[in-house]
């Protein structure tokens, strides 16, 4: 089916393969900017990674970027102005962020406070509060999952309030995304398959949320795929690089995939588990992928049941009788977390994360508020929220 | 599909703005009247700060549409309203006429751009929750049906709603 309208927007150049860092004093040099800083954290020092971006400025015969690498698990407006104060001090003109979820949204906040100007970056908190092009942001991401790499949001804690505020606006989507499987081989199992749930509920919920249209489905379904055939290769053997590649791959294009056609109520929930009771994001996808999927089935049957010959595969689609496919996709998600549970413990309920059960009437309210419901297709009240809380508690 | 393929001729234009601008007046002072009597509309009107301010407005040039929260009630403000702390921007005539005619839903809205919005997400999805719990009040399930996922429950006399809503709430803004 063919939307009678729809849009499609990812500027963002990807370069992805072994050895793709190597390109990246290249890149800078073909933007015109001389004088990056590097957003990231102390498990990428750690790992060596902060080196290996010295080595490749050196080789190209710049000089190394300055680098910042305190960035929290759980940024906030305060880092985003610590950092904003170095780059001025140091007076750079461009961003380069390494890391996980967390240092890229770091990053976009960081060039929001330097591209504006301003040293209140909660005033350009909301939807489309830019009015003009940042400076030039490139994104290595560490965890193949979040997306954020090719995506227009970043989400800041702000201390002052208590609460995590969103941005969205076109003009914090990154210039370029480096893909090198080199970065994410030292990510442990669990964050491993967890961010790769995340990146399969992006893939699944735009495959079938109402924003849908036909190039955000085609980077859905190549993401699925490469997630069906990776995933559990990826949190065996973390050092396997083809595997490591495919899934850093899958999660830009699922990352594509849903800034173009959106999320529903998995994500909903997710916010809400996150913000009130501190489930990781990666992990609450897990947690909620079959019964989002489950409770949408009706309304969107057809979608499901599609997504089965990429998700399954296509011998297990054929085998499949036409009117039982829809639930055989959700089955294999739920057979996926069992699989995953073996392997590294990830949990599959919200008992297993640590969730208190007195907390979910307070996560039921936030879901229904969160603005990706909107997108979901089928209306989800309050009540509807608490059940399905309930069922995955 | 045919519902979009409307073709503007010269003069319709005219025609487009004063609908609009007919059909912003209902919606403002119906939203307004409702958030008094609809428990569930006072109820998320309850959770935005005094003095927030809601603006529609048709890009380039207008109609437009405000309201503003005062004393714990929704105020139509017709449409002299230059700042809003949430702005719902159509981006042309067509798609604001698409959705206030009504032939396009507010989810569809979203999901096909046709609106842009400035300011707090969270604000503009209990906005639009009042809307949605708005629309029963306003039009026969018929026509709802076609604007919404799921039709929301009604827990009192919509008829007499209905008939307070146009011979009351809307033409005297009470
Ligand atoms: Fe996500």
């Amino acid at each position: 089916m063919i939307p009678s309208y729809y849009e499609f927007y990812c500027p963002v150049k990807i370069i992805s393969g072994h050895k793709a860092l190597d390109n990246l004093p290249y890149e800078m040099e073909q933007m015109g900017v001389k004088r990056p800083i590097v957003i990231t954290d102390k498990g990428i020092v750690l790992a060596g990674i902060i080196d290996l971006v010295k080595e490749v400025f050196k080789e190209f015969n710049m000089e190394p970027p300055i680098i910042y690498d305190e960035v929290p698990p759980d940024s906030s407006n305060k880092v985003v102005n610590e950092i904003a104060k170095i780059f001025m001090k140091n007076q750079c003109d461009s961003i380069i962020a390494i890391g996980g979820g967390s240092s890229i949204d770091t990053a976009k906040g960081v060039n929001i406070v330097v591209s504006e100007g301003t040293n209140d970056l909660m005033q350009f908190a909301g939807a489309e509060m830019l009015k003009r092009p940042l400076k030039p942001l490139v994104v290595v991401p560490t965890t193949a999952g979040t997306g954020s790499e090719v995506t227009l949001v970043a989400v800041i804690y702000n201390e002052d309030k208590g609460i995590k505020m969103a941005f969205t606006s076109y003009y914090l989507l990154p210039r370029i995304a480096i893909l090198d499987p080199r970065i994410t081989l030292s990510l442990p199992p669990h964050i491993t398959a967890a961010t790769g749930m995340d990146a399969l509920t992006h893939a699944i919920e735009s495959f079938y949320c109402i924003q849908k249209n036909p190039l955000s489905d085609g980077y859905a379904i190549s993401a699925i795929r490469l997630i069906r055939e990776h995933l559990i290769e990826a949190v065996k053997n973390g050092k396997n690089k083809q595997a490591r590649l495919a899934m850093a791959n899958a999660a830009t294009m699922a990352g594509i995939a849903f800034s173009n056609s959106m999320v529903g109520m998995v994500h909903s929930l997710g916010h809400a588990a996150g913000g009130i009771a501190h489930v990781p994001h990666g992990l609450a996808m897990s947690i909620f992928l079959p019964f989002g999927m489950e409770y949408n089935l009706e309304a969107r049957r057809q979608e499901l049941s599609e997504i089965l010959l990429y998700l399954g595969g296509e011998e297990e689609y054929v085998n499949t009788p036409k009117d039982k496919r829809a639930e055989r996709a959700i089955e294999i998600v739920v057979k996926l977390k069992e699989e995953l549970y073996e392997i590294c413990k990830l949990p599959r309920t919200l008992r297993e994360a640590g969730v208190e059960e007195e907390k979910l009437p307070e996560i039921a309210k936030a879901a229904i508020d969160d603005p990706s419901i909107i997108f979901n297709p089928k209306e989800m009240g309050f009540d509807d929220a608490m059940k399905i809380l309930k069922k995955a508690y | 599909m045919g519902r979009h393929a409307t073709i503007v001729l010269p003069g319709t234009m005219v025609l487009k703005k004063i609908t609009i601008k007919t059909i912003f007046f209902i919606l403002g002072r119906a939203l307004s009247s409702a958030s008094k009597f609809e428990p569930r509309i006072r109820k998320e009107v309850a959770s935005w700060e005094e003095g927030f301010k809601i603006k529609m407005f048709v890009l380039p040039s207008g109609p437009a549409l405000g309201w503003e929260k005062q004393h714990g009630k929704l105020q139509y403000l017709g449409s002299k309203l230059d700042h809003g702390d949430l702005i719902v921007n159509f981006k042309n005539l067509t798609s604001a006429f698409l959705l206030m005619t009504p032939q396009v839903g507010l989810a569809q809205g979203f999901a096909e751009h046709r609106v842009n919005v400035v300011g707090d997400l969270n604000k503009a999805i209990s906005l639009t929750r009042c809307i949605s719990i708005l629309l029963p009040y306003l039009y026969p399930d018929f026509i709802v049906k076609r604007l919404l996922k799921e039709i929301p429950q009604i827990k009192y006399n919509r008829l007499y709603r209905m008939l307070y809503l146009y011979l009351i709430g809307i033409p005297l803004g009470i």
